[in-house]
């Protein structure tokens, strides 16, 4: 009798052996073959080296021995020893005859068989082995030992045992009979070995049946490709198979290979049913028609091909061809480049998203290794650092595998658990009817998506992977996401998520300049400061050495001071080299500044993690790095989180300050005050009405508080009090009264010069400010034409108001304006950003030169990824860049509106053209004289109408002349109106523009059409109710028009036009009554926003007379004009006189000299010094 | 190959296994096999694997792989006749 035995070898090949029973009464012989084997046929061993083995050892020469499990030793042979043949096994040859006999089959493939030699760990007893149970040789005793002997073999190949293993099978029975020549009938017993592997094939063979294989590309490390089918089983085949594995008899394991990995029933089981899944797939397909019908061509047709073809083992690709005539050859990565393309989709489409509606998942959770963090005596800070290599633990990196309810992330079962079974499980039983076979499905799925968790299934309950550093970086790198794309939950290490890149960090200190009085507490952008750069991780600065230890590392993840880290070789030795070359040295205070507020800022094509200074810029830099991050915003969107200034308490305004600032306003002044101290320029980019103007105003006293206390404490000791500094304000021509009227309000305390006028003198500017002129107001026109005068003072401060004036850099205005020399800059704007970013780099650019670089680099980095791409991350930098320089509120904010009345009312003051103020002249002159001699009613009528014409005047001359001329730039209120208008507009509010004249409203209309670009309604007293209705609610409606212009009859009561939030009055009609009840067209019920009303009121005219005479004394103003202008009639002539005459400062307009009748005004429009102005 | 403490542990068995050989299913008719069983296995069987996947998205000579791989599940299952 014999028992026929069969090993699934290591490299692939299924080796059959056989035991005779005959031979163990008489041992027989060792075969010859194979010749090479320098087999001595001692059983037990024979002895070439010698010596005695460790403890345990048996004693026996050459063998050592260890403990096992209880009453068992494994033998194991020494490496200078060889091991001897089994005394008792079948030469190959009879084998091969032996299979013969069985049958034809059986026979045919034992001739294709090559016979070989195999070495299997036995048991034994002393020195021979022990019979297998299926030869009936009697009871095996105690003392059994496992021992290697080599067995005479046939091996087969996959294809033939495929074939073999169909062969053998057998369910019903475990002997075959084998009809040998000259011996008759003989049994051979089908040992366990031989029908475990049976079952594993008949296993994969069930799955061919049934499809259940997928195909996939298989690269080996050579670079070589195969197209396979893997098997795909179902839950009913993966209980099998891991039955089958967990039942694997121990002889199909005993294969001796010293030095080699353990290997498990499972892992066994893995492999063969893989090959064998494969091969039965060829053979079902064998004879079926080719996918292709032609000869493939590229990877994929090629790869197809292999997977169909049942003659060969599925390679299409050796790893070596270059393939460079193809189209894939010629594309970037080649052949081996489509192959890895091609492994990957094939991949992604087998695992899917995971089965619509499931509701459990696998998770994966790394884990970094525990252990010490901290080497002995490293204190943390730049101690000497350990090699990062050489710590012992860092490779135990743990995968573990668990369970996940989809709709509950927090419900995780670790596969541990799972197996064992318990309360934990039971939760996730409540979701599906088995987690278990839910979990395998999913382990599956997650194996066909990333090969490398294929170790995982050797274990027959698997729970997860041992990683080592690059495993674990491999895994974070790549599979991660892979596998979250997947859809299959990864938890990573928080570190990871955060890892910190290696970047430069930088320190400077002022450098200190001999005999230079160095002015404390501020930032001078021209200084060289001293400099030093150093690695940096994250927070961490690295010692050299430590960053020279990181270069020695080999591995990808590396622990520093107890944090893991992922180390970049290329980017170490860019530090490297760049410390080395360029570790120190001195740079300007603005190349610090730029560096600091640039958040991508690289050097060496490292990131600038850090910048720290000493002294006020130091200061700076806390306070900007203390910022919140701002939030990325939509494109365009560049607010500042909250600066550090507006943190700190306001200065105190001088007691005789005119206004008492808001809240926000009071934020905005120690935000100016601490950037002025500084001495870096700022942005003041409000929304319209916030307040801009007395926010610098306030400013302005302050500083003018601060320095007469310095003079004074300078008198008290004797000490020279200093040079005065004036402040520089530019503004467009129609803002100059403005500027002028509310300086005079806010600030009375500041010695003001209005430089304009065609009558200015030479040097008046020069004059002004050596008799102390606080705040000189020009405009951007006389800057660029008195360049050379204003260019000779070295001012404390420039203020550019409406600063989008000088948003094109290029233009001779924008660029006089700049070349002003100046120890602040302040640019004051509501539309930092009217139509590009280049626009607000002009005014960032003016407010501190140079400090954000050049305008073609800033359109590079920010202006085309915001602008043309809506990149949401240019978007943030660009708002932390320009962040602590620009201060923008909106009144739309909650914390502003919450501090705004609900209806605010400014007085919005103008200038007379040359022209206007010409003909107000001359309708003042024609008056005067009228009324010479006349009384009465004929007086009266002749006060209305010029009271009337000068009224026209004032909003513009075509109004009294009805020349149909356009309106062009012949108005100061009109252009302030326009300017008024497109702020509002750009804040993307709507506005109602109230004028008694209709007359005026008629050619108003046209002309804000077009200078606006946008729909304006007009509804007067000839409009039609039908059509008034329509006009109402077009602009009620959300898409409507945006202005509304109407006529005070006509508009001024009964309207519900709360869509609304400005309101504009052209003209005065003197009774506050009648404006308010315009006014709350807008102001009322239904309104949901604040509303801004302004009055318009134009400088040194009747309008500004009659509106301080209300102001002043509003309730006697109410009783004695609650009539209209009446009350104007019985006025004296002095009275009118004062009233109507026009001041000095009406005139805004330069260029030209307007020659009219009756009075020369250009030659009163001079500039003057209004000092002390304060009773207005 | 080589648990040596582990095979050592299982000396008493060490010959034997704990499996069983599956004989014919009488189950859904599928084609026979080299042993003459019939291939498939009892209880919920899935249909071919292919079946459970979507469009691979990968064209082949101008066609999803998929379908070209239709006909070979096909063969595989003998559901091509």
């Amino acid at each position: 009798m014999y028992a026929l035995h069969a090993l699934w070898q290591s490299d692939g090949r299924l080796a059959l052996w056989a035991e005779d029973a005959q031979a163990y009464g008489a041992p027989r012989e060792p075969v010859g073959r194979p010749a090479e084997s320098g087999e001595s046929g001692l059983p037990g061993g024979s002895i070439v080296g010698g010596g005695s083995g460790g403890s345990g050892g048996t004693g026996e020469p050459g063998v050592l021995a260890t403990a096992g499990a209880p009453g068992a030793l494994v033998r194991r042979a020494r490496k200078d020893v060889r091991v001897a043949a089994h005394p008792y096994a079948c030469p190959a040859g009879f084998l091969a005859r032996l299979l013969a006999g069985i049958g034809p089959g059986l026979g045919w493939l034992a001739e294709q068989a090559p016979e070989r030699w195999a070495t299997l760990l036995l048991p034994g007893l002393g020195a021979a082995p022990t019979p297998s149970p299926q030869l009936p040789v009697g009871a095996v005793g105690r003392g059994i030992l496992l021992s290697p002997w080599r067995v005479p073999v046939l091996v087969f190949g996959p294809v033939e045992a495929a074939q073999l293993l169909g062969e053998l099978f057998d369910p019903h029975g475990s002997v075959a009979t084998a009809e040998l020549p000259g011996m008759g009938a003989v049994e051979v017993a089908y040992g366990a070995s031989v029908r475990w592997l049976t079952a594993v094939h008949d296993l994969a063979w069930r799955l061919v049946g049934r499809g259940r294989v997928l195909p996939v590309l298989r690269e080996e490390e050579s670079g070589a490709a195969y197209a396979r089918w893997q098997p795909a089983p179902d839950a009913l085949a993966r209980r099998e198979a891991e039955a089958l594995a967990a039942g694997c008899p121990p002889i199909c394991l005993a294969e001796y290979r010293p030095g080699a990995p353990d290997r498990t029933g499972a892992e066994l089981l893995a492999e063969v049913l893989d090959v064998l899944a494969d091969r039965e797939t060829r053979v079902a397909l064998e004879g079926a028609p080719p996918p292709l019908r032609r000869a493939p061509a590229g990877t994929a047709e090629a790869w197809l091909a292999a997977l169909c073809s049942h003659s060969t083992d599925g390679r299409f690709y050796d790893g070596r061809s270059a393939d460079g005539g193809s189209a894939e050859g010629r594309s970037g990565g080649g052949r081996s480049g489509a192959v890895a393309d091609l492994r990957e989709r094939l991949a992604a489409w087998h695992a899917g998203a995971g089965a619509p509606g499931r509701l459990l998942r696998l998770c994966f959770r790394l884990s970094e290794p525990l252990g010490d963090d901290e080497p002995p005596g490293h204190d943390g800070d730049g101690g000497p650092a350990e090699n990062p290599n050489d710590r012992a633990g860092d490779d135990d990196w743990r995968l573990d595998f668990l369970l996940q309810a989809v709709e509950t992330p927090s419900l995780l079962v670790t596969a541990d658990d799972l197996w064992s079974g318990g309360p934990a499980p039971a939760a996730l039983a409540r979701q599906v009817a088995d987690p278990v076979e839910t979990y395998t499905a999913e382990l599956d799925r997650a194996v066909l998506r990333r090969p490398e968790l294929r170790p995982a299934l050797r274990a027959s309950r698997p729970t997860g992977l041992t990683l080592d550093r690059a495993g674990a970086l491999s895994f974070l790198r790549e599979a991660a996401p892979a596998l979250t794309e997947a859809g299959f939950g990864v938890l990573l290490p928080a570190w990871w998520q955060r890892r910190p890149r290696l970047g430069l960090a930088l320190t400077a200190a002022r450098t200190p300049v001999a005999g230079a009085i160095e002015r404390t507490g501020q930032i001078d952008r021209d200084a060289v400061v001293d400099f030093r750069w150093a690695a940096a991780l994250g927070e961490l600065t690295l010692t050299e050495q430590e960053l020279a230890d990181l270069g020695a590392a080999q591995q990808g993840l590396v622990r520093l001071r107890g944090r893991w880290i992922e180390v970049d070789a290329s980017q170490i030795a860019a530090a490297l080299a760049f410390l080395s070359h360029r570790g120190g040295g001195s740079m300007s205070t603005t190349e610090v500044l730029r560096l600091a507020l640039d958040p991508s800022a690289q050097v060496a094509g490292l990131p600038v993690t850090r910048v720290e200074a000493t002294g006020p810029l130091g200061a700076l830099l806390a306070d900007a790095s203390a910022d919140p991050d701002a939030t990325d915003g939509a494109p365009g969107a560049v607010d500042g989180p909250v600066r550090g200034g507006e943190r700190t308490p306001p200065p105190a305004l001088p007691q005789d300050f005119g206004a008492t600032l808001r809240p926000y306003q009071e934020r905005g002044l120690a935000w100016l005050h601490a950037m002025a101290q500084l001495g870096l320029g700022v942005v003041l980019a409000d929304d319209m009405g916030l307040g801009k103007t007395v926010q610098t105003l306030a400013l302005l006293a302050v500083e003018q508080g601060e320095r007469a206390e310095r003079e004074e404490q300078a008198e008290r000791a004797g000490r020279p009090s200093g040079v005065p500094v004036p402040n520089l304000l530019v503004c467009p021509m129609s803002l100059v009264g403005n500027w002028q009227r509310e300086a005079a309000r806010f600030a009375p305390m500041l010695r003001v010069h209005v430089h304009h006028g065609a009558d200015r003198a030479e040097g008046s500017v020069a004059q002004a400010v050596a008799a102390g002129a606080d705040l000189v107001i020009t405009t951007y026109g006389l800057v660029q034409r008195d360049a050379e005068e204003l260019g000779r003072i070295s001012w404390r401060r420039v203020i550019a108001d409406e600063a989008q004036f000088i948003k094109n850099a290029a233009t001779a205005q924008s660029r006089a304006v700049r070349a002003l020399r100046a120890e602040h800059r302040i640019a004051l704007t509501g539309t930092p950003v009217e139509n590009r970013l280049a626009e607000l780099h002009a005014v960032l650019d003016f407010a501190n030169p140079g400090l954000f670089g050049s305008a073609e680099s800033f359109k590079e980095r920010y202006a085309i990824p915001v602008e043309l791409n809506g990149n949401s991350a240019a978007t943030g930098r660009l708002r932390r860049l320009a962040g602590p320089f620009m201060l923008r509120r909106s009144k739309s904010e909650p914390v502003i509106a919450a501090e705004l009345p609900a209806k605010q009312e400014i007085t919005v003051w103008c200038n007379l053209t040359p022209e206007q103020a010409g003909l107000y002249q001359a309708v003042v002159a024609d008056l005067l004289q009228r009324l010479q001699g006349v009384r009465g009613v004929e007086r009266q009528g002749a006060v209305l109408a010029a009271i009337g014409r000068l009224k026209q005047v004032c909003n513009h001359p075509s109004q009294l002349l009805h020349d149909r001329a356009e309106l062009g730039d012949r108005s100061g209120k009109v252009a302030r109106l326009e300017e008024i208008l497109a702020e509002a507009l750009a804040e993307g509010d709507r506005v109602l523009v109230f004028t008694q004249y209709a007359e005026f409203g008629r050619m108003l209309q046209p002309h804000l059409v077009e200078r606006l670009g946008e729909e304006v309604l007009y509804l007067h007293g000839g409009v039609p109710k039908r059509r008034r209705e329509e006009m109402v609610a077009r602009f009620q409606s959300p898409d409507g028009p945006r202005i509304f212009l109407l006529s005070l009859k006509a508009g001024g009561t009964g309207l519900n036009l709360t869509n609304a939030n400005h309101v504009i009055h052209l003209d005065r009609w003197w009774n506050p009554a009648v404006e308010d009840q315009a006014t709350d067209r807008a102001f009322r019920i239904g309104q949901r926003r604040d509303v801004q009303v302004r009055r318009l009121v134009c400088v040194g005219t009747v309008e500004e007379r009659i509106a301080e005479l209300i102001e002043s004394k509003r309730a006697l103003a109410e009783a004695v004009v609650g009539e209209g202008e009446q009350w104007l009639t019985d006025l004296s002539a002095a009275s009118l006189r004062e009233l109507v005459s026009l001041s000095a400062d009406a005139i805004g307009e330069t260029e030209t000299a307007v020659a009219v009748a009756g009075g020369g005004v250009a030659g009163e429009a001079t500039g003057a010094t209004t000092a002390g102005v304060t009773d207005r | 190959m080589t648990d040596a403490h582990a095979l050592a542990a299982r000396l008493d068995t060490f010959w034997e296994g704990d499996f069983t050989l599956h004989a014919a299913p009488a189950g859904p008719v599928t084609p026979a096999g080299p042993h003459g069983a019939a291939p498939g296995d009892t209880g919920a069987e899935l249909g071919p694997a292919i079946a459970d996947l979507g469009p691979s998205g990968i064209r082949v000579a101008g066609r999803d792989l998929a379908v070209l791989l239709a006909s070979a599940y096909r063969e595989m299952t003998g559901s091509g006749d």
